[in-house]
């Protein structure tokens, strides 16, 4: 069942204990340049003109960065613009209005703040990042991205009704804006409240408190097949990323935990807040090579700081990987013609000098095996001299054979799993008429995944 | 010392120390007149060549039936079928090489693979390489740099060690 909040009582309280000029945007960080980029709006939240003239706008920089002109008025529920020298050039957008009074100011892009003071008094302020004394009120806001502003509330959240929300927090008061909106003297008057002739027009500002998952992403290892398809990593651990987008809905209440379930565990993502509707939560979760290849459903569960959870679902398929290690790379050594050798094969892959044929896939596996005759210059050796066994060095199972020019399939069946291993034994055969020489030759192991 | 005589020196030893490993992916391919991709993966601690074998010339592959894989690394390889594909299930091998001489044991990965021919249809898409190191525009460089001589070599070698499938 969804839930609403009504907002507005606390705002208008709030505007009705604010008797003094505000500080109602910030552009610190510029995308074009800081010289010039850069600008501080005021606002002017009573029913009555406010005399603004000998006002000082502070910064990290100066104590009387900017100075407001003598005879300068602000009508009620005005705006007014105060920018750094150029502004009127040098300003991101050219469609953003001129300031009211250019003056050289420096706001930093970080761990900085403005202040509005009139004589020694302070009348307001905005800090971000780790700002100093008097540059915030409260709890300071996050620095600024490139482009970003601080936007004292409700301002976008509730347009053509000011910014006039000062509970002396930062963090509270304002909110970041992706696209900025000065406004100067000649913009249009921002109320929320008109009162007169014993009527008040109350606003209700109605906000639906759950929350959303605009998209939930797992990387696709194969476009060639609809849905989400994840590739093993053979022998080894996959880690698969994901990300969350979730919109807030409502910027008055906070997401407090993104969780996903798969396969029975769940794993909490890390929020990465991109602006005040919107976060991204990213994280992993982790499959083994011998998962089973099929479908896997995620769950994502949001739950804000109102106690509502919203869950979506997806689904993900796990690819069959078929995959095998085998620890030699070469045949043969010295050998006396008529004689044989043989090398045992075990299931261990760290012993030396024997064969071990190993399942690091998901697909249980047989084994086609082949080889080509072994050649020294005119000298030829039959490849069928080199017996093989994948059951206990034993050469006359049904599971051995001579090695000859096409494929033999040898239906080993080897399951798959944290170590499946499989024995492989050689034994060569030299004839007693074969050629001094040295030899050359091949032998191909072929993992098939069993079954049709 | 007649003994000695009738030695015959085959090679040097039998080599167990690396261990070579492949992988492929997914373990089965059906085709209903539509591309689909291989991963071909090289698990092992060394650069190996592959090279894709079908047993009968029906698909197409892009951006080509062999190539270069580091360490750790993998191949996407597009496969369609062919204006000669017919109606069947055959195998696709994938076969890995080692730079052993002598008797190199090889490794590969056969693919069974069914198809419902139709008309051919066009690959699209893209290709890529990647790998623990070096990354994937390095990797990619890598391999113009090294697949050129890599073939040339390889037909020497072909010829000696590796008929084919």
């Amino acid at each position: 069942m969804k839930k609403f909040l009504v907002l507005l009582l606390l705002v208008v309280l709030a505007q009705t204990t604010s008797a003094h000029v505000l500080i109602s945007e910030v552009i610190a960080n510029p995308i074009n340049t800081e010289s010039g980029g850069e600008a501080v709006e005021l606002y002017n939240p009573n029913d009555y003109e406010m005399n603004i003239s000998g006002y000082v706008i502070a910064t990290s920089n100066s104590e009387a960065d900017a100075t407001i002109p003598e005879n300068t008025f602000m009508p009620a529920y005005s705006f007014y613009l105060v920018a750094d020298i150029g502004w009127s050039e040098e300003k991101d957008n050219m469609s953003w209005p001129d300031a009211d009074h250019e003056e050289t100011l420096t706001l930093k892009n970080t761990d900085s703040g403005v202040a509005l003071k009139l004589g020694d008094d302070i009348i307001d302020a905005a800090g971000w990042g780790n700002a100093s004394e008097p540059l915030f009120e409260g709890e300071p806001l996050a620095n600024p991205q490139q482009g970003q502003s601080f936007e004292r509330k409700p301002g976008m959240l509730w347009p053509e009704n000011g910014n006039h929300v000062d509970t002396d927090d930062n963090t509270d008061d304002f909110l970041v804006r992706e696209v900025p909106e000065p406004q100067n003297s000649l913009s249009p008057v921002e109320g929320t409240i008109s009162s007169g002739n014993n009527t008040i027009t109350l606003h209700v500002l109605v906000y639906d408190s759950l929350p959303a998952v605009v998209s939930f992403v797992i990387p696709d290892d194969d476009p060639t097949v609809p849905g989400v398809q994840v590739n093993p990593n053979p022998g080894g651990i996959r880690e698969v990323e994901v990300d969350a987008l979730i919109d807030k809905k409502n910027p008055y209440i906070n997401i407090t935990e993104v969780s996903i379930t798969v396969k029975d565990v769940t794993l909490v993502l890390t929020n990465h807040d991109l602006n005040n509707t919107y976060s991204l939560y990213k994280g992993s979760f982790t499959m083994k090579y011998y998962d089973e290849p099929g479908d896997y459903p995620v769950e994502i569960k949001v739950v804000n700081s109102n106690s509502a959870v919203v869950t979506d679902n997806a689904v993900f398929t796990y690819m069959g990987l078929t995959a095998m290690e085998v620890d030699i790379s070469s045949l043969l050594s010295s050998v006396v013609p008529g004689s044989s050798v043989q090398i045992i094969g075990d299931q261990n892959m760290s012993t030396d000098n024997s064969t071990t044929v190993r399942n690091i896939g998901n697909v249980p596996m047989d084994i086609q095996i082949r080889g080509n005759d072994l050649v020294s210059g005119e000298n030829v050796i039959e490849i069928s001299s080199i017996d093989y066994t994948f059951f206990e060095n034993d050469f006359s199972n049904m599971l051995a054979g001579s090695l000859s020019n096409s494929f033999q399939t040898e239906p080993i069946n080897l399951g798959f799993g944290p170590y499946m291993t499989n024995e492989l034994s050689f034994r060569i055969n030299i004839p007693l008429d074969a050629a001094q020489g040295s030899y050359s030759g091949d032998v191909s192991i072929i993992a098939v995944a069993s079954g049709k | 010392m007649r003994f000695c005589i009738l030695l015959i020196l085959f090679l040097t030893s039998i080599e167990f120390a690396s261990a070579q490993a492949i992988g492929v992916s997914p373990a089965r391919l059906d085709f209903e007149n539509a591309q689909r991709q291989l991963t071909i993966f090289n698990p092992s601690d060394e650069i190996v060549y592959f090279s894709i074998h079908p047993e009968k010339p029906w698909f197409e592959f892009k951006p080509s039936s062999q190539g270069l894989i580091h360490a750790g690394g993998n191949a996407k390889i597009l496969v369609r079928p062919s204006s000669a594909a017919q109606t069947g299930e055959i195998m696709i091998y994938v076969k890995a090489y080692n730079n052993r001489t002598g008797v190199p044991v090889n490794l590969g990965i056969g693919i069974k693979t069914s198809v419902k021919a139709d008309k051919p249809s066009k690959i699209t898409g893209s290709f890529s390489l990647a790998g623990r190191k070096p990354d994937k525009l390095i990797g990619s460089l890598i391999i113009i740099a090294v697949v050129g001589p890599g073939l040339y070599l390889w037909s020497k070698f072909d010829k000696k060690t590796c008929p084919q499938l």
